[in-house]
């Protein structure tokens, strides 16, 4: 008889035994994530466009005068200066 | 689509014997088998209400399982050839595991010729007697690559076993 035939004869006729009522009871106890919580792809994408949209506007209308106590709004008010929006580099591209 | 609910307990009850007589072959040492095993219904338990029934249950579940199998034995081999070259620089001396002499290692020694996937394709096709066209469903590959793996499974195999002098089986 063939040698690997009686190999695999000798591997199906393995049946170790199991617990199968405490390997349950330890799957269980794990607990499930709160799926109602968990934002879908879409809901987490439009979420971050309108924060984009609403960030974007409040720099755009913020008309920022500029600070030295702030080298950001020095940065801002130089560029405005210049005829730069704060945000007139995203419109023009 | 169908949208169908599924109990656990009942998907346990009913894919428990198939699961466990799969993975008792895939990774025969006790530990790694009740390991697998509940990974593998952790991941059922955690995903089921997702199922959406696009495909049938079983398939579902299997398909999880070929996954889970494929990536433990990648994760065993590794420590393995990590345990390998501990004991090479000999800093520990491992102590040989009881269940290690209780399920007679040699029986399995064989089949760690093969990689992960014909692994699990020979023992599903000629062990546990899985259609070929389900075995492809499950590892989501044709029908011809399972045909393929399977051939050059058991010719590795069979060498393998022949070079043992027929101290297996």
């Amino acid at each position: 008889m063939d040698k690997l035939k009686i190999y695999l004869d000798g591997l199906k006729s393995w049946h170790p035994e199991a617990d199968f009522g405490a390997m349950y009871l330890n799957v269980i106890a794990h607990p499930k994530p709160d799926l109602s919580y968990v934002p879908s792809a879409l809901k987490f994408s439009a979420a971050f466009a309108a924060l984009f949209v609403v960030l974007s506007a409040g720099l755009y209308f913020s008309s920022l005068k500029g600070s030295y106590d702030s080298p950001l709004s020095y940065v801002f008010e130089q560029e405005s200066l210049s005829g730069n929006g704060p945000v007139g580099y995203i419109l023009s591209e | 689509m169908k949208s169908m609910k599924y109990d656990f307990s009942q998907v346990y009850a009913k894919y428990k014997d198939k699961i466990w007589g799969l993975i008792s072959k895939y990774a025969p040492a006790r530990h790694d088998r009740e390991d697998l095993f509940q990974e593998i219904f952790l991941k059922v338990h955690k995903n089921l209400d997702r199922f959406r029934g696009d495909s049938d249950i079983g398939t579902w579940l299997f398909r999880i399982a070929v996954n889970e199998a494929i990536n433990f034995g990648r994760k065993k081999g590794r420590l393995l050839k990590l345990e390998q070259v501990v004991e090479k620089l000999n800093i520990f001396k491992k102590a040989q595991e009881p269940e290690e002499i209780e399920e007679d290692i040699r029986k399995w020694a064989p089949l760690k010729v093969l990689n992960q996937k014909q692994k699990l394709i020979l023992i599903m096709a000629e062990v546990e007697e899985i259609k070929m066209s389900d075995i492809a469903k499950y590892m989501k590959i044709s029908e011809g690559t399972v045909k393929s793996n399977l051939f050059r499974a058991k010719e590795i195999l069979r060498k393998e076993i022949e070079k043992g002098g027929g101290i297996y089986g």
